[in-house]
């Protein structure tokens, strides 16, 4: 029974590799619409290295969740922790990890600085103290 | 029913091979995709001379695997940007929709693509 296994084994043990596929460094990106006169940044409020990661677990081919981790969603999750509209200087990675035929995970990483500009502070007022650190206080600590 | 040539039945069955096992994934859309520094306060852009290219696709495609083995190769968010870019001398997207395609028959091909509007802003500065 165990030799029957072994091959099985081992094939599933060879395919166990976290990949982290660096998709590059961008100076800014965001999903939110830009108000008309931009992101004005000068003087804003500025989060330093907030880091959202989404990701889809697969159990026996199963998914545990019913679409698939986008980069939006990262990038959308990096704003709402880092409370603000844009992120700047920006690494995007691909996060992919597989014990084949038992089980997978795959998804994005983006890490980077929020800023939340004066339009979005004029649009929806100025972020509450609990949830505006001080510039350069990281929302989570670093890997 | 009439029988079915043996090679429309080949042809029909390789058909459903090569296209089945494939498909893209929605990764969203960026509403601003910047890989260089660019000024991100516009109220100094002149609008009026602003250049604008609407409906402008990038796309970096990578052959991943050959027969289940992967090549280590896989396409770049930044890439399929700057390609975007570069064809028009632009230096920001925006509203750009991120598309993943995978396809997969003894090799495996993805391909990285954004859609959207580029637009030159040393222009217009």
């Amino acid at each position: 029974m165990l030799r029957a296994l072994l091959p099985l084994l081992l094939l599933a043990g060879a395919g166990c590799a976290l990949q982290t596929v660096p998709h590059g460094r961008f100076a800014a990106l965001t999903t939110r619409p830009a108000p008309s006169l931009g992101f004005q940044v000068e003087g804003a409020q500025r989060m330093r290295d907030v880091e959202a990661v989404v990701l889809s677990q697969h159990i026996l081919w199963i998914p545990t969740r019913t679409d698939p981790p986008t980069l939006a969603e990262a990038v959308e999750e990096a704003l709402r922790r880092g409370n603000g509209d844009v992120l700047v200087d920006v690494e995007v990675d691909r996060l992919f990890f597989a014990v084949p035929l038992l089980y997978g995970q795959e998804g994005w990483r983006v890490r980077g600085d929020v800023i939340r500009s004066r339009a979005l502070d004029r649009e929806v007022g100025p972020a509450a103290p609990s949830a505006a650190p001080a510039p350069g206080e990281a929302a989570y600590p670093a890997e | 029913m009439p029988p079915v040539p043996r090679r429309a039945a080949l042809a029909a069955v390789l058909a459903t091979a090569l296209s089945a096992p494939g498909c893209a994934t929605d990764q969203g859309v960026l509403q601003v995709a910047a890989p260089r520094p660019v000024q991100l306060d516009l109220r100094e852009v002149d609008r009026d001379t602003a250049s604008l290219r609407r409906d402008v696709t990038g796309r970096d495609t990578r052959v991943t695997s050959v027969l289940f083995l992967p090549t280590g190769e896989t396409p770049r968010l930044e890439t399929a940007i700057e390609n975007a870019l570069l064809d028009h001398g632009a230096d920001v997207m925006v509203r750009a929709r991120v598309r993943t395609i995978d396809w997969w028959f003894l090799v495996g091909v993805t391909t990285l693509e954004v859609r959207g509007d580029v637009v030159d802003l040393l222009e217009v500065e």
